[in-house]
């Protein structure tokens, strides 16, 4: 980490307002993640986990002020950037259900690179060494359904990863795996992002996994007023 | 990647997709197929007669003059007599007449008293003139020459021997049975009215009915044969005759001279005009076809519309995947859109490969059954214009499936209510 680089995450001033539906406000004055740190969010169901992640992710827009991603407000992107700008930076593994079910394991993987628009060839090379470190070699040309969640689940690490992207958002996605298969995968997963000194934020309400993180926050310290760092 | 990504969707949904697609398939080959008959049957219709300028009979309007003359439909009102029609035959601009006389039938199907001119200058489609199967025109007063139709369903060969009933019944009473005609000719069929006529020739008919009066025989009266060959066979009259001009630009104005011919009240139409005006009568019925065609139509694209939006639900996660992993909004319209054209499109090829199967099937059945010759190719601009429609109609409808697809999109972001 050069002292210079802008932080992964700076939000400013957020407001978030679900209006008619949704668990409610949001309102973060300031809040920074730096680059490489592993964050784990917790908080009960319906606390605006996803919401947050959503905003990061800028899939939703915040109600009033800004969401810095590697130094750059993606609130003021045009929504085409925007989305160009996620699926190059920012990887999203899902609770369960990460795969498309009509495209095989690579086509699942590459798909990722395709609207990254990042070239076929290197992005390829780069699948081969994920599945390779996840040992999913063997299943390529397999459909989703034929895996079990845990091989889904780690196929959804590829395909978060193959971008090379320098945020990686995580939604409960252990929920689903048994005890033995969530230590596999947290194991993959933090050992894959921290050689790529990926960015880190990992949603989740089992807190049993949180000492596998820098840094530790309940959700509902963003419902109320107050500054967190 | 799109296209890919629509093709494999559709196919993960295949059993929907095959069903739409029948559906499609059936309703595109429905309206293209009607369109498609409504075009041959009106081409063949409107050239039920050709080449000939106009068409002469005792005055009556102008349906029903072509409608006995042509489609031996009907009855004249009246005759013309010999003498008219010899005077107008004579008329300068005229190069051929033929001669029509009807009232008499065989088993059904009507008797055409002509003359050679007949085989000689009647034309029907494009110039297409009558051609013998076997055997060659009439010569002799007791021959007669069939239509395609005729010899096919009452099974005669050259050299049989028809006797001809009076009047039009079916099963007639009051038989010329005492001179019965040879058949010495068989036309090839023509889908007109042609193949459904026996021809002989004038002095034939004027031959059965010497001795009879008023259609009945007179007793102690009857003539053979051969006694009637003696006989002077020149007609009294006939019942219409179709012109053949040397130029055309002489056809309104003969066609006025005969209207206003002074020793005889008759009526002289244009068979084009006349064919046109009895097709729009009959047109009716084909647009009423067109337009269940195409609700037909609309139900499936409805149909279709209505399996994808239906389908929206689970695809769902599949859809914050793709958000997920970076498509925009508009991207995500874009794919239901494209899997809608992609249905529509080989839902409009199907169609027609089932219309252009099913016509080159039918085409032989069709022509031997009713004499109509159906082109087996539908494609012409207007099908093309058709299947365009299709295709914009399908784009417009699974709008609504697209633009929930882009609102979801950006209201769910990566999160999925389950």
């Amino acid at each position: 980490m050069e002292p210079q680089q802008p932080p992964a995450v700076r939000l400013d001033g957020l407001r978030f307002d679900w209006k008619k539906r949704g668990p409610g406000l949001l309102e973060i004055d300031e809040f920074l993640i730096g680059r490489g740190e592993t964050l784990f969010l917790y908080g009960p169901s319906g606390s605006g986990k996803t919401t947050l992640l959503n905003l990061l992710a800028g899939v939703l827009l915040p109600t009033q002020g800004s969401v810095e991603i590697l130094g750059r407000d993606i609130t003021r992107m045009r929504p085409f950037r925007r989305d160009l700008f996620r699926a190059r930076h920012i990887g999203v593994i899902f609770q369960q259900l990460n795969l498309i079910p009509y495209l095989d394991v690579l086509e699942n993987v590459m798909i990722a690179s395709h609207f990254a628009k990042l070239d076929t060839q290197s992005s390829a090379a780069h699948a081969d060494e994920l599945f390779e470190t996840l040992g999913m070699q063997e299943h390529l040309h397999k459909r989703p359904t034929e895996l079990s969640i845990g091989q889904q689940q780690r196929v959804a690490v590829a395909r978060a990863l193959v971008t090379h992207p320098e945020i990686l958002i995580a939604d409960e996605p252990t929920s689903a795996l048994d005890s033995d298969n969530r230590e596999v995968f947290m194991q993959h997963m933090l050992q894959m992002a921290a050689q790529n000194d990926t960015t880190v934020i990992f949603v989740s309400h089992d807190r049993g996994l949180q000492e596998h993180f820098d840094r530790h926050h309940d959700v509902r310290e963003f419902t109320g007023k107050g500054a967190v760092t | 990647m799109i296209l890919k990504l629509a093709r494999k969707s559709l196919w993960n949904r295949r059993g929907t997709a095959i069903l739409t697609l029948v559906s499609l398939a059936i309703s595109v080959a429905l309206i293209l197929g009607i369109n498609h008959l409504r075009h041959q049957a009106k081409q063949s219709f409107t050239s039920t007669i050709s080449g000939t300028d106009l068409i002469v009979g005792a005055r009556s309007g102008s349906t029903n003059l072509l409608l006995y003359s042509v489609f031996r439909i009907g009855n004249a009102t009246n005759n013309i007599s010999w003498e008219s029609y010899q005077t107008i035959s004579k008329s300068r601009e005229i190069a051929w007449t033929i001669p029509l006389s009807l009232g008499d039938s065989h088993r059904g199907f009507r008797v055409l008293g002509t003359d050679h001119n007949y085989f000689e200058h009647y034309r029907y489609g494009v110039r297409r003139g009558l051609v013998f199967t076997r055997g060659s025109p009439f010569e002799g007063v007791y021959e007669s020459v069939l239509g395609a139709q005729v010899a096919r369903e009452l099974g005669y060969q050259i050299g049989d021997e028809i006797v001809i009933a009076h009047g039009l019944g079916d099963v007639s009473f009051s038989q010329h049975d005492d001179k019965p005609f040879t058949v010495v000719g068989i036309l090839e069929p023509t889908g007109t009215p042609v193949d459904r006529t026996v021809h002989v020739r004038l002095e034939g008919i004027e031959a059965i009915h010497l001795g009879w009066q008023h259609g009945a025989r007179i007793p102690g009266r009857g003539m053979s044969a051969e006694e009637a060959l003696q006989r002077e066979l020149q007609p009294e009259a006939i019942t219409a005759f179709l012109v053949g001009l040397k130029s055309r630009m002489a056809t309104f104005r003969l066609q006025r001279a005969i209207n206003e011919y002074r020793k005889e009240a008759l009526t002289a139409i244009l068979p084009g005009v006349a064919l046109a005006e009895l097709w729009d009568v009959l047109g009716m019925v084909e647009n009423m076809l067109i337009v269940v065609a195409f609700l037909v139509l609309l139900a499936t694209l409805v149909g279709m519309t209505t399996t994808l939006l239906s389908s929206m639900k689970e695809r769902q996660r599949e859809l914050a995947i793709l958000r997920a992993v970076g498509a925009h909004a508009g991207y995500l319209f874009a794919l239901i859109e494209i899997e809608a054209l992609l249905l529509a499109l080989l839902g409009v090829a199907l169609g027609i490969l089932l219309l252009t199967v099913s016509l080159y099937m039918l085409q032989p059945w069709l022509a031997s059954e009713y004499g109509l010759f159906i082109s087996a190719n539908p494609l012409n601009s207007e099908a093309l214009w058709i299947s365009a429609g299709v295709l914009l109609l399908a784009a417009l409808l699974s709008l609504i499936p697209s633009v929930v697809a882009y609102r979801r999109a950006l209201a769910d972001g990566l999160s999925v209510r389950t």
